[in-house]
């Protein structure tokens, strides 16, 4: 092996609902961040594996025991088990990135803003047995990164636990400069949840249920069109509107938004909050929710021209920010690390 | 040129980048950096400051300058200035219920009819909760010696409790801040009066120098009986409520009000639950008991309201403890059982569900 192919480098960017990796010999994988545990003897048989993941955690519910350890994108609880399962996530993706035998992995992870030392703390000792050398970050300061805004520029990453705001001014933003909020994709899961048990108080649904509608159909503003959705009632399937419940759980959340940005824009140098305003970037998964980029724009506009785009590519633009990273770390930074 | 330029200025960015991500993660790590964190320490001047202040506040509560003790000794040694090592001998916890009454207060004068709370005897409901992580932002509360600060932990046990509480009571569960944000002490009582809260929980940890003790203990507001409670006052007070000179004032205003009754159950059935239960897995954790202190955040929040230091930052165990999410999951299923066991009028359960 080459000196060059000693070392693989790997960004990721581990979510409460998905995690993703993106590794330097080109490997980018994703899984939701589920793990699963067959719960005997019965179940191990059912299942074929000793651990599952993602949509197999889903799929398996009934045989195994489900986990889901990232709440509000940190290592949750602190049981034994949701520790267990961040490390069986790390391992797990490592693992799909396919570094070859004997290859070195320098990591470079992303974590919320707001993450508290001890739980950074916490993730690096789950994180640390997999890698050879490990560097954690913020995930917007990775999104940022990833799409070179280093210099005024404000990264909002709407992820499922948080939401996560980042002012970049050339420099690695400081804890003033990071704001992580908890109205996020959860968030609003939760509140379409509880609506739809008001409106629909005899149909039957789950919160998995909610969330897909969520990804399929989240919107605000003007309505795309009506939303249908098919929920049993007494057992016989039957097709309810949605609509009015999707628009005013995506716009609960916004009014936060809205007001940590322009919290956090007033609090910068006012030489460069017009700047700053030209520059806001939506990513995460909430980035994809239709109408938001529009809503945002309108908003911040009593407050001067704003320019808010939304990433690419959201469930990796953290992930890939993360490995620009790793692989423009000098080396010697690495080696103490 | 120009982009030659543009390249440059970029690389020297990205150099300032890479470095301070480096000494980031160093001081994550605990290592020593140019910039990794040093432990504040008060200059002479400050800590001069700070005995000044404490004596004024002693004259202050104790009635008269002329008062032959300002401070009792036995308290100020226990909480502040004994640099003798711990006993081994065990501590006897105390009785918070007995203990905790202030002298010259009669609880009997205080209570309903078959020793129910007034709001019982009115029918009156706790329909919001307030949670109060102490400091935040700039104001990071008391540091351990291995950097975790008070801000941290108490946002994060703050969010545990109401995660839990959420599950078990039908009572809507706030937050004056969820995030890493400097709330003055006027914000935090504003908020309690804007949304209504029925009960205000402060959650703070102590930090005792010099003496490697754990300690619990929940305060109410009302004068401070000890040295060791004006002086706490004085630091979560941290000088953004008003003079120290209008409390006296602000005090003797309060006499009538019916937190004077309720407050000190919340207090005592938190404080019951917190020590009970931390008692289990650390037997030599002493209990404070509940006390009265001068908290400005208590002051003015006009509804049963407490302070708790759920457990102690300068303990080099606890402070190990605290930084494992198990433990201050503990702590805030210890906080929810005592709440729990205040609104269920007394019923005390003690053991928490964790």
């Amino acid at each position: 092996m080459s000196p060059k192919n000693d070392v693989l480098f790997v960004g990721i960017d581990l979510g409460t609902s998905r995690s993703s990796i993106s590794a330097g010999n080109g490997q980018r994988q994703w899984i939701e961040s589920y793990v699963g545990w067959p719960k005997d003897f019965i179940a191990a048989q059912v299942v074929g594996k000793p651990v599952v993941f993602g949509s197999d955690v889903l799929e398996y519910r009934l045989s195994v025991d489900a986990c889901r350890p990232l709440q509000n994108g940190i290592i949750k609880e602190g049981i034994n088990r949701n520790e267990e399962a961040v490390k069986e996530i790390i391992r797990h993706l490592i693992e799909l990135a396919g570094p070859s035998a004997g290859q070195k992995i320098h990591a470079v992870v992303g974590v919320p803003s707001d993450s508290l030392k001890i739980n950074k703390l916490a993730i690096r000792k789950a994180v640390a047995e997999f890698v050879d050398s490990l560097v954690v970050v913020t995930e917007p300061f990775a999104v940022a990164y990833s799409l070179g805004l280093l210099n005024n520029a404000l990264v909002i990453d709407i992820g499922a636990g948080t939401t996560d705001l980042c002012i970049m001014h050339g420099t690695l933003p400081g804890e003033d400069d990071q704001r992580t909020l908890l109205q996020a994709g959860d968030y609003v899961d939760d509140q379409l949840f509880s609506y739809l048990q008001d409106r629909y108080p005899r149909s039957t649904f789950n919160k998995n249920m909610v969330r897909l509608w969520k990804e399929q159909y989240s919107f605000v503003g003007n309505p795309p069109g009506q939303i249908m959705v098919e929920m049993p009632v007494d057992g016989k399937p039957m097709l309810h509107d949605i609509t009015a419940d999707m628009k005013r759980a995506c716009e609960s959340i916004l009014p936060a938004f809205v007001e940590a940005t322009t919290q956090m824009i007033a609090r910068f140098d006012p030489e460069f909050q017009a700047k700053i305003r030209k520059n806001i970037v939506l990513a995460g998964g909430g980035s994809l929710i239709a109408g938001i980029r529009e809503y945002f724009q309108t908003a911040l506009k009593e407050y001067g021209p704003s320019t808010v785009t939304c990433v690419n590519d959201p469930l990796f633009a953290g992930s890939d920010g993360a490995l620009k990273l790793a692989q423009e770390m000098p080396a010697p930074y690495w080696e103490k690390l | 040129m120009i982009s030659r330029f543009s390249r440059n200025r970029e690389r020297r960015m990205k150099r300032e980048i890479f470095r301070g991500l480096y000494e980031d993660n160093l001081s994550l790590l605990g290592r020593t950096t140019a910039r990794a964190y040093v432990r504040k320490r008060l200059p002479r001047a400050a800590k001069l400051a700070l005995f000044a202040g404490t004596l004024a506040l002693g004259i202050l509560f104790t009635g008269s300058s002329l008062s032959p003790v300002l401070f009792p000794v036995q308290q100020i040694q226990a909480r502040f200035v004994s640099t003798t090592p711990p006993s081994a001998a065990p501590v006897q916890p105390s009785a918070p219920s007995s203990a905790a009454q202030p002298a010259g207060l009669d609880p009997a004068l205080f209570k309903g009819g078959r020793g129910l709370p007034l709001s019982s005897a009115f029918g009156l409901g706790v329909k919001t909760i307030l949670l109060d992580p102490g400091h935040g932002g700039e104001d990071t509360g008391c540091i351990g010696r291995g950097g975790t600060r008070e801000k941290e932990i108490a946002l994060d046990i703050a969010r545990r409790l109401k995660r839990r509480l959420e599950g078990r009571t039908s009572a809507e569960v706030l937050m004056t801040r969820d995030t890493d944000v400097t709330l003055p002490l006027g914000e935090r009582v504003a908020i309690a009066h804007a949304k209504h809260a029925d009960l205000f929980v402060s959650i703070h940890l102590n930090f005792v120098p010099n003496k490697p003790i754990n300690i619990i203990e929940t305060f109410y507001f009302g004068p401070g009986t000890d040295a060791a409670s004006l002086e706490l006052a004085r630091r979560e007070n941290s000088g953004q409520g008003p003079g120290m000179s209008e409390l006296r004032e602000i005090i003797e205003r309060m006499e009538t009000q019916m937190r004077r009754e309720e407050s000190p159950k919340l207090a005592a059935a938190i404080q019951n639950s917190l020590y009970r239960n931390s008692h289990r897995e650390d037997t030599g954790i002493l209990d404070y008991g509940t006390k009265r202190g001068p908290f400005v955040v208590l002051n003015q929040a006009e509804v049963p309201a407490v302070l708790a230091e759920v457990s102690c930052l300068s303990n080099r165990e606890e402070e190990e403890r605290l930084g494992t999410p198990g433990h201050r999951e503990d702590l805030a299923a210890y906080l929810e059982t005592g709440i729990l066991d205040y609104l269920r009028n007394g019923e005390t359960m003690h053991e928490s569900k964790k």
